[in-house]
């Protein structure tokens, strides 16, 4: 059962990659089950959270790619002030 | 296909999302300013009309009362209507779980503490200063609060503005003194009302400055259409836990009686009800699309199309409430949406959307 906020988690995911880039593909299934009975949970949406996570600076594109149904993703990396701003996540996890 | 070209596709998608991020802080700008000019029109509906509400022939205090009355039921209707229309939204957009989800982290509760400052703060003086004067002055005044938070933030966060950041502050009071020593229009004079209405709309700019500095830090992380109606029913419900109730018992002994209650039951079936009800549909959404531009766009370039409401304020006026704007209060719209400009945001880079970052 989801325990965070969608952008927070999403946040979160990004993080505990420790610095490797995380394709956004690969954050949707990641989240599916967690997330997947909500209306808001969808590819556009999750992309629109990345998108705005990425224009205040918390996470940075990389490493463009084409997924498997020939659409133009990002690979997503953690910043400094991402990481900074991790801190404020629930100590359970 | 290449990367190269997966990344000019994907630079072309995140052009047109900042596109729509530019477009939403204008959408704030103007919804904004139509919102102001609603409330302000509301005052002219039944109850506020009602002989025992319009506190007209009154001497100071008890008319001073019934005015605060009147600006605090628009202040509680409006919240409370806003927040009912972002849960709406919300909850048809599937976001309900979010905000028990967000209330229990940090952020979510900084929020909280920031639509105090916003709402019973920020909302009642400029409420007030709507009832008191006219929307087109009132709005111009609070939109000055992006050059007081960064005075602010210089004294309480030690940061350091560049020039163009004082040049805009400066701006902002000359455009202040503009529009309150600004002659009115035919047939209005300026009264004690004009004046107390112009201090609360400064009230109003504070409370909305302090809470930016408080909301901004940590609200990247929020949604932010959940971050909204966490702020509007933290708003709504300090209003009727703590706002009317303290406001009520010091006004009603040291002025007069003040029905804020009363005007709050009687406007339920009265013909202000949809007027509030469409004001709270526009300050509702006016925030929706800043917090959207906030985080699609930049916090920059939303805070300064949306500040440009000062201007939309007097247009609405002049279009809506038969106000003749004095060319003294155009300019000193301009020079405070101008200054308020100049301080969030370098104009070069205003258009510059192919840097997003």
């Amino acid at each position: 059962m989801a325990v965070l906020p969608l952008r927070f988690r999403i946040l979160h995911m990004i993080n505990q990659a420790g610095g490797k880039p995380v394709k956004a593909n690969d954050i949707y299934k990641e989240l599916f089950d967690e997330y997947s009975g909500e209306g808001q949970f969808s590819f556009d949406f999750m992309e629109d959270h990345l998108m705005s996570i990425k224009a205040v600076g918390l996470i940075d594109a990389v490493d463009p790619y084409f997924d498997e149904f020939g659409e133009a993703r990002y690979q997503y990396v953690i910043t400094e002030t991402g990481k900074d701003r991790t801190k404020y996540l629930p100590k359970i996890l | 296909m290449s990367a190269k070209s997966a990344q000019a596709v994907l630079e072309a998608k995140q052009l047109k999302h900042a596109k729509k991020g530019i477009l939403a802080g204008i959408l704030s700008g103007v919804l904004w300013g139509a919102s102001g000019t609603v409330l302000y029109l509301a005052l002219n509906f039944e109850p506020f009309t009602l002989p025992q509400f319009s506190g007209e022939g009154l001497e100071f205090g008890p008319g001073l009362a019934l005015l605060v009355a009147a600006a605090l039921c628009g202040a509680l209707m409006h919240d409370t209507f806003a927040a009912i229309w972002v849960g709406v939204h919300n909850i048809r957009a599937g976001k309900f779980k979010e905000y028990g989800r967000t209330l229990r982290t940090k952020p979510g509760k900084m929020v909280c503490l920031g639509a105090i400052l916003g709402g019973p703060i920020g909302m009642s003086g400029y409420l007030l200063g709507i009832t008191f004067v006219n929307a087109a002055y009132a709005l111009p005044i609070t939109a000055a609060y992006p050059a007081l938070a960064a005075v602010l933030a210089t004294f309480i966060f030690r940061e350091r503005n560049p020039a163009r950041v004082w040049i805009g502050v400066v701006l902002c009071i000359l455009g202040s003194f503009l529009v309150y020593y600004a002659p009115l229009g035919e047939g209005q004079e300026k009264d004690v009302y004009f004046a107390i209405g112009m201090v609360l709309s400064t009230l109003a700019c504070l409370g909305w400055a302090s809470e930016g500095l408080l909301s901004t830090y940590g609200m990247d992380m929020l949604d932010p259409d959940i971050a909204l109606g966490i702020r509007e029913g933290v708003s709504a419900i300090a209003y009727f836990i703590f706002v009317v109730p303290v406001v009520t018992l010091f006004m009603s002994n040291s002025f007069g009686p003040t029905p804020i209650w009363e005007l709050f039951s009687a406007a339920w079936h009265t013909s202000a009800l949809p007027i509030y009800v469409f004001a709270g549909f526009l300050g509702g959404f006016s925030y929706i699309y800043w917090y959207r531009a906030l985080n699609m766009t930049g916090v920059a370039r939303a805070m300064a199309l949306n500040v440009t409401y000062a201007l939309w304020g007097v247009l609405f006026g002049a279009i809506f409430t038969g106000l003749t704007p004095t060319i003294y209060l155009v300019m000193g719209a301009g020079a405070i949406a101008c200054g308020a400009i100049l301080v969030s945001a370098n104009p070069r880079e205003l258009f510059r959307l192919r840097e997003t970052k």
